[in-house]
């Protein structure tokens, strides 16, 4: 959540303490934020990967071919989820 | 902290409500699992000149910021591409290959044997990091290397290292809060533009993250760039390769404190 110094100017801080907390809220906000980017990029990386690797998993086990689709299918459901 | 995979056994057992049975569920979690343990190692070039930061940059991405004293030779690869390539063990188990290349600007017919490098290497790695320093301002080697080879870097990141020097210098950089002086500040971003302007010039369309390994400032930004120059099937790797090192340590706790208490009673 944003900070703004007139907010931690009314809970008595002083412009200068208020300008250096505001700075550094803001920068550990941008910290979460591209953290939490950069886990949604991977996520949505590993489900199209794994839309690439279940056909020819399905076929190294044997398993039939409409069971793998469902399971396709529901990979599909887990990457739009994510997006 | 890295971000955690979606587990394939979850979408499957939610994909049958039952009708999977168990065995076969868990046949199937198993080779995904065998599979994603084999996924080839990322491989990253890591372009710099000596100095600009090469060593921990890939120690502040892929080891918390602290020192990787384990490499290996990778021969074959060294051979194949006539270039230094190691073996570097991450934090998270995963290993990575990173070939390190000299960065332009040694001399013309150093220049030549360099970009000869790069064009055996760029095409096969899952992207390329060209690390510039923050306090050297020269670039026209560069800008003519993308003007002449820029078809070799379509997943090329420049990383702007060292920002912590730039002027009015490193004590200027604020060390209780980790961050830059104002004054610093605006020089950083105008370094940036500077040489986002320059790139240009060049018609070259690719980012440039301003950071500094020492200080762990923008790391996850810079991630965030790397991440996209690869492909998209390879970046859960590089993702799950990496280990970065938390900005938040080197912030005063003092200041931490007050920051919690500030907000509490602002109440957000």
């Amino acid at each position: 959540m944003s900070l703004t110094p007139e907010q931690l100017r009314e809970v008595g801080l002083t412009p200068e303490e208020a300008q250096d907390l505001v700075r550094l809220n803001a920068k550990l906000e941008q910290n979460y934020k591209a953290q939490a980017l950069n886990g949604e990029v991977a996520r949505r990386s590993f489900g199209e990967w794994l839309s690439d690797v279940l056909p020819a998993v399905g076929r190294a086990l044997g398993i039939a071919a409409n069971v793998v689709s469902k399971v396709l299918r529901s990979v599909a459901a887990l990457i739009n989820a994510l997006n | 902290m890295a971000s955690r995979l979606p587990s394939p056994l979850k979408a499957f057992q939610s994909a049958f409500g039952g009708e999977l049975d168990q065995r076969t569920a868990q046949d199937i979690q198993a080779e995904v699992e065998r599979r994603m343990r084999d996924e080839p190692p990322i491989r990253i070039a890591l372009i710099g000149l000596t100095g600009v930061g090469k060593s921990s940059t890939i120690n502040a991405l892929f080891h918390s910021g602290a020192s990787i004293s384990h490499t290996r030779a990778c021969t074959q690869e060294a051979e194949e591409y006539d270039a230094d390539v190691k073996e570097y063990p991450t934090a998270k188990g995963r290993n990575i290959h990173v070939f390190d290349m000299p960065g332009l600007g040694e001399g013309i017919e150093a220049d030549k044997v360099h970009i000869k490098t790069y064009s055996r290497v760029l095409p096969d790695v899952d992207l390329a990091l060209w690390i510039l320093s923050a306090i050297n301002r020269a670039i026209t080697p560069l800008q003519y290397f993308l003007m002449d080879h820029g078809h070799l870097t379509p997943n090329l990141v420049f990383g702007m290292n060292k920002v912590d020097l730039v002027q009015p210098g490193p004590e200027s950089w604020n060390k209780v809060l980790n961050l830059p002086g104002l004054e610093q500040e605006q020089n950083i971003k105008g370094r940036e533009d500077d040489i986002r302007d320059r790139l240009k010039e060049v018609r070259w369309k690719g980012e440039v993250v301003s950071y500094s390994a020492e200080k762990r400032y923008q790391l996850q930004e810079l991630l965030h760039q790397m991440l996209l120059a690869a492909s998209e099937k390879r970046r859960w790797v590089l993702e799950q390769s990496t280990e970065v090192a938390d900005f938040e340590e080197l912030v005063d706790k003092t200041k931490l404190q007050k920051l919690q208490k500030a907000r509490a009673l602002v109440g957000v």
